[in-house]
């Protein structure tokens, strides 16, 4: 990155878009190490909000991300953008450079493009959960037990995109009802506090099911985390979570009992 | 009891008390205007007649408007459905759709109920939303309205974006937090603190938390019971705690904004909390800070070598609170020191503190334990033997020993 962009002043901001978390953490560490403060966003829509709130100098943008609502390519956008001080400078990164890598770079107001092939490979070297959980398969089957209608909705919304099957319930009984009279889920999403009972007294019969249990809360102390993962409880999630890393870190739990890792990861 | 549960019991008790009002004046014309007794009784019979009526009219209107505001309340709940439904589908990467005017404050609600469980893009996509169809803006001046004169809906609409947690509503906020209507300036104050966990770094907003937590608490009448709101409001600033926390308690402010941060501290479980209470209980002079202080080194579990003589002069002070605090606090402290120290503050004046001292030799570990059982047969202080008995088979589960008792250092070593 050194060579394409102007040095850093104080302070300065760098805003990374890329869809992949890998590629997005290789091109950030890059930038760290050159003296920039970095944003990393995971898309469009993300990237314009983090760029309206800080300011960034530079923007680095997968040439490949998906557009804006308006059809508007990000890195378009961005440069755009106009702030007081200073305006954005748009950098395109691509794999390879085709025809429509360079009429992007010249809606973007002339942005330059960095070649960076080995991004392209990031996603499966291994430690990426994000990357991990997408090659997971499609049958897979998640219960959210929690009072919460916007906990419900939101993983039922995040979940049924990533392809889960998703069951929710309000009250503890129904869950445990449901179990006696179906086939377990992969896993269950169980809150502690619940209007019928303790999730945390309750995490035993879901994972002698064969459940991979993951609790959310957020009033989970380091007492709370400790009973839970003495219970079997897979994960522990504090809310508010991010609903990426909430389904990655699902998928993760239930990684394990399938007895074979995804390739190219732990 | 359920609204409609009450509105029965309200009609049937009308309905009894009519009647015998009504009865009872028929009988007093009966006996004071000496009319016939066929009289007497038709006047009885038109009064209840009337009576009837008029309280069949009250309930008929009553359970009009329970019904009406059922009916609300059920298409609220339904709208409400709907847009968590919607907001949590753009969280995941889905599009919104129109949001006709009569909707505006269902999906507002929702997107704020929303937005208080999720962070990160998810979160940022529905705030510019929220921007972009002008409901924000929206919340924003109804809220602006209010902050003066205090009315329901401005009141409603701040707490809305207090949830929100917007950076554009922070100049809102910090204006809110000034106001003398309570509801209003605590959502101010826990509206900037949700906005801070967002940030990357504390300052700006941050400053302006601190600015609006003291505006708070010198306004209050009571401050004293607003600490638990103010703890809350710390724990909401995410990621920011111990920086919140440091400047509070570098501010010259009530004892409540300093108690409030160094309970958050410990609530927070943060390493530096143990630093910073020790700081405090070292230099503090105010009784409830320090006991507040002592209240984090017990909720961390450990109390530094350094601080180990502060907290020993903490078990001695006259302040009931602070000694009690002192108790649970030396639990953290080396064996050595804490046990010896235990042993005497079962014997203290305030039944309190022998309490506390009992519960937290039985938290001392095995060593503990047998000197809370050795307390129970062989303190000096009929009162120390009395609780430790208690402590031993309330805490231990068991009664005083049946060995020779050994003398507290014996024990701890």
């Amino acid at each position: 990155m050194q060579d394409t962009l102007d040095a850093p002043g104080s302070n300065a901001v760098a805003l990374v878009a890329h869809a992949r978390a890998s590629a997005r953490r290789t091109i950030a560490d890059a930038l760290c190490r050159d003296g920039w403060r970095v944003l990393e966003v995971g898309d469009a829509l993300e990237a314009l909000a983090a760029a309206r709130r800080e300011m960034p100098r530079i923007a680095v943008v997968d040439a490949r991300l998906a557009p804006l609502d308006d059809g508007r390519h990000a890195a378009v956008a961005l440069s755009q953008l106009r702030f007081p001080t200073n305006r954005v400078q748009v950098v395109l990164v691509t794999s390879e450079r085709d025809a429509r890598t360079d009429a992007l770079a010249s809606a973007a107001g002339g942005a330059r493009v960095v070649i960076a092939a080995h991004l392209a490979d990031a996603a499966t070297s291994g430690g990426d959960e994000e990357a991990a959980a997408a090659y997971l398969p499609d049958d897979r089957t998640l219960w959210v037990v929690d009072d919460t209608m916007a906990i419900r909705a939101l993983a039922r919304g995040a979940f049924e995109r990533a392809g889960w099957h998703v069951r929710d319930f309000e009250h503890l009984r129904e869950a445990i009802d449901a179990l006696a009279g179906s086939a377990a889920p992969d896993a269950v999403l169980l809150d502690i506090h619940l209007p019928d009972g303790n999730g945390l007294g309750n995490i035993g019969v879901f994972a002698a099911a064969g459940a991979a249990v993951v609790m959310v809360s957020n009033m989970a102390g380091p007492d709370q985390v400790e009973l839970a993962f003495a219970a079997g409880a897979s994960d522990v999630v504090a809310k508010p979570f991010d609903l990426r890393s909430l389904v990655a870190r699902v998928s993760r739990a239930v990684r394990p009992r399938d007895g074979a890792g995804v390739a190219g990861t732990p | 009891m359920r609204i409609s549960g009450l509105a029965s019991m309200f009609v049937a008790i009308l309905a009894v008390a009519v009647a015998v009002i009504v009865t009872l004046l028929a009988m007093m014309m009966r006996f004071a205007l000496d009319v016939g007794p066929l009289q007497a009784w038709r006047s009885l019979v038109v009064a209840l007649v009337a009576a009837g009526v008029g309280i069949g009219v009250v309930a008929l209107l009553q359970l009009s408007l329970l019904a009406t505001r059922r009916i609300a309340s059920a298409r609220h709940g339904t709208r409400l459905r709907f847009w968590t439904d919607v907001w949590s589908d753009v969280a995941a990467g889905g599009r919104l759709p129109p949001i006709p005017p009569a909707a505006h404050v269902g999906a507002t609600e929702a997107a704020a109920s929303v937005l208080e469980q999720v962070s990160g893009s998810a979160g940022e996509r529905i705030r510019m939303l929220l921007a972009d169809t002008g409901l924000l803006a929206r919340d924003l001046t109804i809220a602006a309205r209010g902050i003066g004169t205090p009315r329901g809906s401005s009141t409603t609409a701040l707490e809305r974006l207090a949830r929100i947690a917007t950076p554009s509503a922070v100049p809102l906020f910090r204006r809110a937090a000034t106001s003398r209507d309570v509801r209003t300036a605590k959502s101010a104050v826990l509206g900037i603190a949700r906005v801070l966990a967002a940030q990357p770094r504390p300052d700006p907003v941050g400053d302006g938390l601190l600015d609006a937590i003291e505006d708070h608490v010198r306004r209050l009448a009571n401050p004293v019971a607003a600490r638990p709101f103010l703890t809350a409001a710390i724990l909401a600033s995410s990621e920011h705690v111990p920086w919140v926390c440091v400047a509070l308690l570098r501010r010259d402010l009530p004892a409540a904004g300093h108690v409030a941060a160094l309970d958050a501290l410990g609530l927070s479980r943060r390493p530096e909390a143990i630093d910073l209470a020790a700081g405090v209980l070292r230099l503090d002079v105010d009784d409830e800070a320090r006991a507040a202080a002592l209240r984090t080194l017990a909720a961390i579990g450990n109390v530094p070598a350094w601080a180990t003589s502060d907290v020993l002069a903490a078990s001695t002070e006259p302040h009931t609170g602070t000694r009690v605090q002192a108790a649970y606090a030396l639990v953290g402290a080396d064996a050595d020191v804490a046990i010896p120290a235990l042993w005497s503050m079962l014997g203290d004046p305030a039944w309190d503190v022998r309490r506390a001292a009992a519960s937290a030799l039985s938290r001392c570990g095995p060593t503990g334990a047998a000197a809370l059982r050795h307390a129970a047969e062989a303190h000096v202080d009929a009162f120390a033997r009395d609780m430790a008995q208690l402590a031993s088979v309330r805490d231990l589960g068991g009664g005083a020993p049946r060995r020779s008792p050994k003398a507290p250092q014996e024990a701890a070593a």
